[in-house]
């Protein structure tokens, strides 16, 4: 039986999967729910885990808070796809999060680092 | 919140259909996609399929939190949990009608006793604007402080600004009245309240017939609406009618508006109502006006900007003009107008202690009922285990299924609450009515009592809120230890487990908590049931049987009235049927005079009288020393007195206490502080101050008919009821203006009756909770052990089998439980015997009646007595389940998993 490749995965951390779905979208103009997921993957060199599925209740989630807009079209291989993008909104939310999240970082950082 | 996502998730439920199917048709491609992608690496298609949805993740729950973003899903969950555990409990009538009809018991009896409180506690005056009126009263802590001379009024009337109206009214007078379509002869007492013409203008009181009198009239008298329904058969055509009372005549001009109970103080609306223009022609002599002295109760309403602070100080200026029968000024203060009185000392304090007792034992039961409930939602969940186990598997959420279970608690309970509020409805209607009539009746008619036990706001609320704690408190621990069990180990196990040790200790506590409360309950119910049969066949130790007591209320002058009093001794004694009658300051049972003295020994409690001559002989207490007074030294108030036996022996243990004095300054000193009393005679013991003890060590003192005020006893030589009227007629032939404030009544059928009430309606009421209680308990007994038997079906089939003796089986199931039980024995033993001590200290002040009648706090033999019924129902409970187990048919018990 033909095996997948195993890599370490790490569940993405709490709270984190909002910023990190605007991210995405900011960085490419309008993806579907395949495609944030896999870009996620990618993007974190196959080290974030996205639970495939939470994925879709955050996204609605977003949409009902104005930060992203879906709008359905058809796939390169013409499949019908609902495509994302961050709005104004979404894209202020992303620098917020960013902020907080970069001093949260920062903050642990100092506590990490040897003494 | 943005206004646009507001808008979005208002509009929600108009697009929820197409939103799901997007979001069903988004996760299909995703998984789609996925497999996809797998295969291109290489997996077999069935393979792929499955890593996909694997790596997804469970659908339904995932579409069930993105329906959750809308922030809709709390009421949806909220309409399919209602719906779906209403079809639940149909499919199981029994269990629902029992957990619905025992909240709806628990619910019916806390809701009544709310009634009550919220209707003592919380009415305002009944008239119009209601939080604007204030009273007011007297400024400083005296007896009748309430009241006050007619010259307040007067002053405040004309000078006060910070009230823009004030009336002043007299506390009812008991008159004796002769009804439109009566007989002559056949009078009633009414209730009467004398006020300022422009009362019912002032108050905003209507009339629902008729009128209400106003300063133009004259004679004129409007009735209250209960009483014109009671005693006037409701009959419009009383309008314009005459009624009698004494020899004056007045005039029926209207019947208050049914809603009017009067303002208060007492908490009852009067039978008459009527303009104090009246006052000298029905109480002849009472001249309540020009006297001085505090007769009028006054209440005003507030002037636009006031309050009753500024009242108070405009008060304490005015005081100066307004002075009391000596002259002094009357200081004055104005207070919120409650319906009862509120103060310390006042009705409402006695109440609160009452239904403080009252909600520990409601409590209790509820405590009982609610850990039955407790065990009966843990059964109902455990024979669902597989079926929370597929839901929990299938991807509920484990909150979304203790909500659920939750849910079904709390519908039930409302339920139950809504039947337990009806069925309070009737309740305190019908214990109102009865408290009434008692009162009335025991009373001759004088003391009355207005309660509005109607459905309120607070009284709504209180049972919703009580329902709906009810039904969490025993539905969340069932349903949350439920919905944590383990779905997988469930259905692989695939049979109902026996229940973890931890299931079992928790509720072998439980059950220790019910056996416990109900031995507390049923212990003060023994007490008080012990109380009440001695009551029964008490010996008073003074000639109850025999004995009438005469109220005469006399206004006229002092010596006018002492006369009168002489002649209506001289007459009645003079009658056929007529042993012996005496005046006293206070008939037995009409209220208490105890003195507290300091001894060497500690604080000891007296009991004092001041009587007449002919006292002992009319109470039938015989002199067994020395002598009775004269009727000289009555008349002269002789620095004399009469003992009791025990009285004697405490002061006196050594030699004779006949012709011993006592010096001024001593304790047992009579009315007159400057002379040294001398013990001329000793009686034996009575009880006269409560029925339920003896008076103890008593002294009597002489008292002449014209000092201030008391009544008179007779004693006769057949049934007394029967001499009622002559003993009337001889009172009114002294004087006509007599007439209708002469009140007779027999000694067993009024002070008594009140007396052993005091023991019965308590024993009463301590019973059926006690009954209530051990009822339930036994449910619960019964309950646990069936849920053993059920639960070990196949562990019982087994031992059968294997030969085991019925004993053993009884070893098994029964003694596991009667472990609890006995441990509940214990604690409530420990309870009941901590609450008898509780009860002998409260019964040991003298200055209380005690309710056990002399049973004692705690009574080995009740306790016995208790402990056995107990026994006896945990028998027979227990007896019920066991036997099934022990004829369980071990093939059939083998077969049935």
């Amino acid at each position: 039986m033909p095996t997948i490749a195993r890599v370490e995965r790490e569940p993405i951390p709490p709270g984190t999967l909002d910023m990190l779905i605007l991210k995405t979208l900011a960085a490419a103009a309008e993806q579907h729910g395949f495609e944030i997921a896999d870009a996620i993957q990618r993007r974190s060199r196959d080290v974030l885990r996205v639970e495939e599925g939470s994925l879709y209740p955050a996204l609605q989630r977003m949409v009902v808070k104005g930060w992203i807009v879906g709008e359905w079209r058809h796939t390169p291989e013409n499949r019908r796809a609902r495509y994302y993008h961050a709005t104004a909104a979404g894209k202020r939310q992303l620098e917020r999060e960013i902020a907080s999240y970069q001093r949260a970082a920062h903050a642990i950082a100092l506590i990490l680092q040897p003494v | 919140m943005t206004l646009r996502e507001l808008w979005f998730r208002l509009t929600y439920p108009t697009r929820k259909g197409r939103i799901e199917r997007e979001l069903r048709e988004e996760m299909e491609l995703h998984l789609a996609l996925r497999t996809e992608q797998l295969e291109k690496a290489g997996l077999s298609h069935r393979h792929a399929a499955a890593v996909a949805r694997r790596q997804f993740g469970n659908r339904s729950r995932i579409a069930s939190a993105s329906r959750d973003a809308w922030g809709w899903h709390w009421l949806e969950g909220l309409a399919q949990d209602t719906q779906y555990v209403s079809r639940q409990l149909c499919r199981a009538p029994v269990f629902s009608l029992i957990v619905c009809a025992t909240i709806a018991l628990g619910i019916a009896v806390n809701t009544t006793a709310f009634s009550f409180y919220d209707a003592i506690a919380f009415k305002q005056l009944p008239v119009a604007d209601a939080g604007r009126v204030i009273r007011v009263v007297q400024g400083r802590s005296v007896f009748g402080s309430e009241v006050v001379p007619f010259s307040a009024y007067d002053v405040i009337h004309s000078r006060a600004r910070t009230l823009s109206a004030v009336v002043a009214l007299t506390a009812p007078q008991a008159l004796s009245a002769v009804l439109p379509g009566y007989a002559s002869n056949d009078s009633r007492v009414v209730n009467t309240r004398f006020t300022t013409p422009d009362f019912a203008q002032m108050l905003g009181v209507r009339a629902s017939i008729g009128r209400w009198f106003d300063s133009t009239d004259d004679h004129a008298v409007v009735v209250d609406h209960g009483f014109w329904m009671r005693r006037l058969g409701g009959d419009t055509s009383v309008v314009g009618q005459r009624l009698r009372l004494g020899d004056a005549e007045v005039t029926i001009i209207g019947v208050a508006a049914p809603d009017f109970a009067g303002t208060g103080l007492p908490a009852a609306a009067p039978d008459l109502w009527m303009p104090m223009s009246l006052l000298p022609t029905v109480m002849r002599d009472a001249d309540w006006r020009n006297d001085g002295r505090a007769h009028w109760q006054l209440i005003g309403r507030l002037a636009s900007g006031a309050t009753a602070a500024r009242v108070t100080a405009e008060l304490a200026m005015l005081s100066r003009s307004i002075p009391d029968s000596v002259g002094k000024p009357v200081p004055l203060l104005a207070k919120r107008a409650t319906f009862f009185q509120t103060d310390a000392g006042g009705e409402f304090e006695v109440f609160q202690q009452m239904s403080a007792a009252f909600m520990i034992a409601l409590t209790l039961i509820l405590g009982i009922a609610a850990v039955n409930l407790v065990n009966l939602f843990a059964a109902r969940n455990a024979a669902r285990e597989r079926e929370l186990s597929v839901r929990l598997a299938l991807g509920a959420s484990r909150a979304r299924v203790a909500r659920q279970l939750v849910t079904e608690s709390v519908l039930l309970a409302l339920v139950g609450g809504a039947i337990g509020i009806v069925a309070s409805r009737g309740l305190a209607t019908w214990l109102r009515d009865w408290i009434v009539a008692t009162l009335a009746s025991v009373s001759g008619g004088i003391i009355g009592v207005t309660l509005d036990v109607g459905l309120d706001w607070r009284v709504a609320a209180y049972a919703a809120l009580l329902s709906i704690v009810i039904g969490l408190a025993v539905g969340l621990w069932p349903a949350l230890s439920a919905s944590r069990k383990d779905a997988g180990a469930v259905l692989r196990q695939g049979s109902t487990s026996t229940g973890g040790a931890g299931v079992w200790n928790k509720r072998n506590v439980l059950l220790s908590a019910q056996i416990a409360s109900s031995l507390i309950l049923l212990t003060v119910a023994g007490m008080l049931l012990s109380g009440m049969r001695l009551s029964r066949n008490i010996d008073p130790r003074f000639d109850a049987g025999h004995m009438l007591v005469v109220d005469v209320q006399d206004d006229a002058p002092m010596l006018e009235r002492a006369a009168r009093r002489s002649e209506i001794i001289r007459r009645i004694s003079t009658l056929p049927g007529v042993r012996a009658v005496a005046w006293t300051q206070r008939v037995p049972f009409g209220g208490t005079h105890l003195r507290s003295v300091a001894t060497s020994g500690g604080p000891l409690t007296i009991s004092v009288d001041q009587v007449a001559e002919t006292y002992f002989d009319a109470m039938g207490l015989p002199v067994t020393h020395g002598r009775a007074f004269t009727r000289q030294e009555v008349e002269t108030n002789a620095p004399v007195m009469v003992v009791s036996a025990s009285m004697a022996r405490l002061r006196w243990p050594y030699g004779d206490a006949i012709g011993k004095s006592v010096p001024p300054t001593d304790p047992l000193v009579g009315p007159d502080t400057t002379k040294s009393y001398t013990v001329i005679g000793i009686v034996g013991e009575v009880r006269s101050q409560f029925l339920s003890r003896l008076n103890g060590p008593s002294v009597y003192y002489p008292y002449a008919v014209d000092r201030g005020y008391g009544g008179f006893i007779v004693r006769t030589r057949g049934e007394p009821a029967s001499a009622i009227d002559a003993v009337r007629t001889a009172v009114t032939t002294v004087s006509s203006s007599l007439a209708s404030r002469t009140h007779v009544l027999t000694m067993e059928g009024g002070p008594m009756a009140l007396q052993r009430l005091m023991a019965e309606a308590p024993a009463a009421t301590s019973l059926a909770l006690a009954a209530a209680g051990l009822v339930l308990a036994a449910v619960g007994v019964y309950g646990v052990i069936s849920q053993i038997v059920t639960a070990r079906t196949r562990e019982i089939g087994v031992r059968i089998a294997m030969g085991a003796t019925p004993l053993h089986i009884i070893r098994l199931v029964a003694v596991r439980t009667l472990r609890p039980v006995a441990w509940g024995a214990a604690v409530g033993a420990f309870g009941a015997v901590s609450l008898s001590l509780f009860v002998r200290s409260l019964v040991a002040t003298p200055d209380v009646p005690d309710l056990t009648f002399g049973a004692g706090a705690f009574s080995p033999m009740v306790f016995l007595g208790v402990a056995g019924v107990l026994a006896l129902v945990v028998t027979v409970a227990c007896y019920v389940p066991t036997r099934r187990a022990m004829r369980m048919d071990p093939t059939a018990a083998l077969r049935a998993e």
